[in-house]
């Protein structure tokens, strides 16, 4: 038999009992249908996730203290800035003058402060960093100018707020040029931040950049430095300045070769496929539970298959009687199955993408088509046909003709 | 396909030829429904197998329809030697050489007249059919239902359907039309129509064979096999075959 001829009678024998071929296919069409909606809100999940990490800037390593030896990773700022850490500036330094192959570094003095303007205040998070800081995490300046190298030097009490901070503190108005007190010290706003978005672990916009000598100077009142962010030249160079570094703190440290290290370097993109590999298993885990839905599908794809040879038995007989082998039998209710198995694939992909698309747009849920969980799961579909499908071809195909005829 | 099929007939070797055929079923204890039949048929004739229920004309006919396989015996059908078969074999044997028409039929209610005629040509794997609407269409108007090519068989009436039927057989071109109470369901007028219809098939040159319990339908024909207990017990030649009344 032709394929063309298979096609035709499978479509003819579905077009018979198209009711009953819609309420099975229904089974196939949530299944496939979850499979990528869910798959789409994984992934959605995921994008999100490696999005704000990679917003923090490229190619980082970040060094903090382990001020209090906990187990496992230090939380994602560093230490507050009540505890005493490990670092401090003249860590700094010396990575300044020794590394060799990273394009930028900052150091983070930490200083919770109050923002006090006129008669509103603030209370935001005022970082000590280097001028370096723009270009290691990859931000801009929106109005007014970032602090200079002199002014680092010199102690300046200059201050660049972020978009939060215009918005809390200034309401709005143009800040620059106008004086704050962090605390009890006054400030000279000279510049803006450009607006960066929700990052990993909170509002990148709700910060109040200082030269690190000044808040180490008149906020912190010591040398400490909470963290030191380190960018490297390129993604390839990552490795070897991790090393790198771990070897020069050491030393810097005086830590004897049995001790461990005093600071974590953590590196972004270590940091990036952890996050993608959990949040991997957790697209997995809702692609596998919306996958057991296309199963139960194909349950009641091969009960429908099983009454549909019963019912057409006579057919079958006849079939065979006027020259149909086993094989083309056989391949005739394969096919029927497959083809149910593909529609339903096929509305279901259909539900599936209208099903993200709705999530994506009235619950905000961040969602990722994938392509290939598409053509996947359409495939899954199919196979489900054949798989299901197999046993009641194979029963009509092994018929005795004599029987088959006689059955009414 | 195995070489038997592809091999020409056997020279000298009638259209169908069975020796010492026998079939036994295990019914509790072994039951003999054939015990030994030799029939030659030969090209052109118009042949009646007639036998009472019970006698062992339909495991016959079964066996000859190459639908069963005898428990002994041989079997050679245009030249093919049918019990040495694989059953691919045997299904190109019922498409191509034979031609089935029953007591009720069976044509497939959803599909048309000429859907139902073309169903075979859909399962012939060693020839081509560039255009088999055509060759249905044909067989049809063989059957004098050229006029009702696209109706379903529920819009047809008895003999309408049986000529559907009988161009289902025809359409494959086979050697043997085999014939299994063709007008058991049918009232005398339209039977005799359709034993005559028969008949101008085999006029034109079509071999026939008719299984029967009807004498007055054996009548009709040119040679009358008598099946009784499993054995053949009359063999007859009628010269005058009665026109069917």
């Amino acid at each position: 038999m032709t394929y063309w001829l298979l096609l035709k009678t499978a479509i003819q024998s579905i077009r018979l009992n198209w009711l009953r071929t819609l309420l099975t296919l229904l089974g196939i069409v949530i299944g496939v249908g979850s499979v990528i909606a869910m798959t789409a809100v994984g992934q959605g999940a995921q994008d999100t996730v490696v999005a704000r990490i990679s917003a923090m800037g490229s190619n980082l390593l970040i060094v903090s203290s382990n001020s209090t030896r906990t187990g496992g990773v230090s939380s994602g700022r560093g230490s507050s800035s009540g505890s005493r850490s490990t670092l401090s500036i003249t860590d700094v330094d010396f990575l300044r003058k020794t590394l060799t192959s990273s394009s930028g570094l900052t150091p983070i003095v930490n200083a919770t402060g109050q923002l006090i303007w006129g008669a509103s205040n603030y209370s935001s998070s005022v970082n000590g960093v280097s001028v370096d800081y723009l270009n290691v995490r990859n931000r801009e300046i929106d109005t007014g100018v970032m602090f200079s190298e002199a002014e680092q030097q010199n102690r300046a009490t200059v201050a660049v707020v972020g978009q939060t901070v215009i918005t809390e503190l200034f309401a709005g108005e143009d800040p620059v040029g106008q004086q704050i007190r962090i605390g009890r010290i006054p400030f000279t706003v000279i510049g803006t931040l450009k607006e960066s978005g929700s990052g990993f672990g909170g509002d990148n916009d709700d910060l109040v950049l200082v030269p690190y000598t000044t808040a180490q100077a008149r906020l912190s009142g010591n040398q400490y430095v909470s963290a030191i962010w380190i960018k490297a030249v390129d993604k390839e160079s990552m490795t070897p300045l991790q090393e790198q570094l771990t070897l020069q703190l050491r030393t810097a440290h005086r830590l004897a070769d049995s001790a461990e290290d005093d600071f974590t370097v953590r590196n972004q993109a270590e940091m990036i496929s952890l996050v993608s590999q959990s949040t991997d298993t957790f697209t997995l885990l809702l692609g596998a539970i919306a996958g057991i839905s296309l199963l139960v599908g194909g349950i009641g794809i091969m009960n429908m298959m099983l009454v549909a040879v019963t019912e057409r038995t006579k057919e079958i007989g006849l079939r065979i009687a006027v020259g149909a082998r086993g094989s083309d039998i056989l391949l005739q209710f394969l096919a029927e199955s497959v083809l149910i198995c593909i529609m339903g694939g096929l509305l279901g992909l259909l539900f599936g993408v209208g099903g993200a698309y709705v999530l994506q747009h009235f619950f905000s849920v961040n969602t990722s088509l994938s392509t290939n969980t598409m053509i996947i799961s359409v495939g899954f579909a199919a196979f489900v046909g054949v798989a299901f499908g197999l046993y009641p071809a194979y029963r009509a195909s092994k018929l005795d003709p004599i029987e088959a005829l006689r059955y009414s | 396909m195995s070489n038997a099929f592809k091999e020409a007939a056997e020279a000298g070797m009638p259209l169908l030829r069975v020796r010492g055929l026998t079939k036994m079923y295990h019914l509790g204890e072994d039951f003999w429904a054939l015990r030994g039949v030799d029939i030659d048929i030969h090209e052109g004739e118009l042949v009646s197998i007639i036998g009472q229920s019970g006698s062992g004309k339909s495991t016959l006919l079964n066996i000859l329809g190459c639908l069963d396989r005898p428990t002994g015996g041989d079997y050679w059908l245009a030249g093919h030697h049918i019990n040495k078969m694989n059953s691919d074999d045997l299904a190109a044997v019922r498409n191509q050489v034979l031609g089935f028409i029953f007591q009720s039929f069976h044509l497939l209610p959803r599909l048309t007249a000429l859907e139902n005629v073309m169903l075979p040509l859909g399962y012939d794997h060693l020839r081509k059919h560039p255009d088999m609407r055509a060759a249905a269409v044909a067989a049809l108007e063989r059957t004098g239902l050229g006029d009702k090519l696209n109706n379903r068989p529920t819009q047809m009436s008895g003999g309408q359907q049986q000529r559907v039927a009988i161009a289902r057989a025809l359409v494959n071109k086979p050697s043997l039309l085999m014939a299994d109470e063709p007008t058991g369901n049918l009232d005398s007028n339209t039977a005799r129509d359709i034993l005559n219809l028969f008949k101008e098939l085999n006029r034109q040159g079509t071999t026939v064979m008719i299984i029967t319990h009807d004498p007055n339908i054996a009548a009709n024909t040119n040679r009358k096999i008598e099946v009784r207990d499993g054995l053949v017990i009359g063999d007859t030649k009628i010269e005058h075959p009665g026109v069917a009344a």
